[in-house]
């Protein structure tokens, strides 16, 4: 019933007010989670959604959440960010998560109210509430994140003029600015044509690989979290299979979450590989 | 027409100050209501300000801002309340209260000596009635909004435009909705007791609505709102006194003519843009 905050081991872990977006050392084994869950149940009034969850999220980790809707992706989501408490168990957080300022949330789409009139600029610096930075450091987040988004040229443009690949862009741009040890990210795809998602999908990888920023990534596409996560969550029947992805995509934890047969292939490359399998196709195709 | 003004200004000094203090505060106000898209909302709640006056007429207790203030804000926490899937919407809440409000405050005086007069000239506002404690009230407040609304901008842009990110990120969105809630119903049940209907709807939604059309950011609309408020306020003051009209009505006719023009500024601007 309870959230415990944890002293902060991070070696490399800069300060709210540090505007450093750059590459931050691997996680070590002796480091403690950014967050933890153990034997949590969560429930909405007496019915149980998840049971006896058991979750270890290292900094720098990528993890899919991966399963059926109604499953309660949402709901754990909900819980790490302490909008609903657990029935039974802990979550664990580490000390810098307790005023949230190093965690961002992507949501699935922009839910902003459209009669409210926003640029880019003023859109991203709203990610920025409750971190005090002076002007300067503000600034020099904005200019850092809106370059790493790429959508720097689109800094004066009203959000409602630009396109939805765009606007999911300067979406992950708003939580970014927090300089997030932890971001989670709601199907932020969905909605978008295959070159945009490819290329925002490229861009949140690159966050966990080359920034050490840990992701946790909500999905319903196998293939995205083949290609892109280091980690698994699958959920099915209130109950959860984590761990690395090789260890968690196997053909029968895969067929038994999303009630198809689903084929897995490791190629030389050390990639995984997934496909349903069609009673007319005769093996696997990598995504 | 200002030197005639100007030579008004010791007789109606309270009024005047009322109007422009009153008026400041409501468009503070105003930016959060027309932001969030409520303005059906402020219309419920300042109808049910009318039902508090005519109640106090009716019961004789002679505190007709006490009541204007408890159903305004009532109505205000009625109408913010969290809406049920599949259950009462927000919509039928804010049409119940309003058509209660508006029709409860003329069937509760129909019969009552001048009871009908006094709800038709608190409609129809008439800002010569204002006394030096309404201005007092009214300037502690506007500075109080107005100090709030621009310590606490961005997170109050936050908070109207994306809630969801607000509350993950921390912010106590219940809170701040109650709060506003509470702000929304001190201040239109405060003014329209003094300032009457026309002239509280008129400062709460329009300065905010032209704000709306002349800013490209949400943030700036909380200093051209109450600047297009304060202005408009002067002038439409000093026009009904040089040509001997009702100011309530004159301040809302020229906001209403600044929102016309604020449309056509927004029209030009994305046509050049484009």
């Amino acid at each position: 019933m309870s959230t415990r905050t944890d002293q902060l081991l991070a070696t490399g872990a800069a300060t709210p007010a540090s505007v450093n977006l750059g590459t931050v050392p691997p996680s070590t084994a002796s480091e403690k989670p950014v967050l933890s869950a153990e034997q949590v149940t969560l429930a909405y009034g007496r019915r149980i959604v998840l049971s006896e969850v058991n979750l270890a999220i290292q900094r720098g980790e990528f993890w899919a959440f991966l399963g059926p809707n109604g499953e309660g992706k949402s709901t754990l989501i909900k819980a790490l960010l302490g909008a609903i408490q657990p029935m039974r168990g802990k979550i664990f957080l580490r000390a810098d998560f307790q005023q949230r300022t190093r965690l961002a949330l992507v949501p699935q789409e922009c839910e902003v109210n459209p009669s409210v009139p926003t640029t880019v600029r003023e859109f991203v610096l709203g990610g920025l509430v409750g971190i005090s930075l002076n002007g300067t450091q503000q600034d020099a987040r904005l200019r850092g994140v809106l370059d790493l988004m790429t959508v720097s040229h689109l800094r004066e443009r009203s959000l409602w003029t630009l396109s939805g690949g765009q606007r999911q862009r300067a979406l992950v741009a708003r939580a970014l600015i927090r300089d997030p040890l932890l971001l989670i990210v709601d199907e932020p795809t969905a909605g978008l044509d295959l070159a945009a998602a490819a290329s925002l999908l490229d861009a949140i990888t690159s966050l966990s690989r080359d920034k050490g920023i840990t992701i946790v990534f909500v999905t319903h596409d196998l293939g995205i979290a083949a290609q892109h996560a280091t980690h698994a969550a699958l959920f099915r029947g209130g109950k959860l299979t984590a761990g690395p992805l090789k260890e968690v995509f196997t053909p029968a934890n895969l067929s038994r979450t999303f009630g198809v047969p689903v084929g897995v292939h490791h190629d030389d490359h050390g990639c995984v590989h997934v496909a349903v399998e069609h009673p007319s196709a005769a093996s696997p195709s990598p995504q | 027409m200002i030197s005639e003004f100007l030579n008004s200004w010791s007789m109606f000094a309270p009024s005047y100050l009322a109007a422009l203090f009153g008026g400041l505060l409501l468009s503070f106000l105003g930016v959060i209501v027309v932001a969030r898209a409520q303005v059906f909302i402020a219309a419920a709640v300042a109808q049910a300000s009318m039902l508090g006056i005519a109640l106090d007429l009716l019961l004789g207790t002679g505190q007709p801002a006490a009541f204007a203030v408890a159903f305004s804000v009532i109505a205000a926490l009625a109408t913010g309340s969290r809406a049920q899937r599949g259950g009462t919407s927000h919509e039928e809440i804010t049409a119940w209260i309003f058509l209660v409000g508006a029709s409860g405050s003329i069937l509760l005086l129909a019969k009552h000596p001048n009871g009908l007069k006094s709800v038709q000239s608190t409609m129809a506002s008439s800002l010569l009635g204002a006394a030096a404690t309404d201005v007092i009230t009214f300037g502690v407040l506007a500075v109080l909004a107005g100090g709030l609304a621009l310590a606490q901008r961005r997170q109050l842009v936050l908070f109207v435009s994306d809630p969801v990110m607000a509350a993950a990120i921390g912010m106590r969105v219940g809170a701040w909705s109650l709060g506003l809630a509470v702000a929304l119903g001190l201040g239109t049940g405060l003014v329209i007791r003094s300032s009457g209907l026309l002239f509280t709807f008129g400062c709460l939604v329009l300065p905010a609505l032209v704000a709306k059309n002349l800013c490209r950011e949400a943030g700036t609309m909380f200093l051209v709102a109450p600047g297009v408020c304060l202005a408009s306020v002067l002038a439409g003051l000093m026009l009904a006194n040089y040509h001997d009209y009702p100011p309530g009505q004159v301040i809302v006719t020229v906001l209403a003519a600044l929102l016309v023009g604020a449309w056509g500024w927004r029209e030009f601007r994305l046509r050049f843009s484009a």
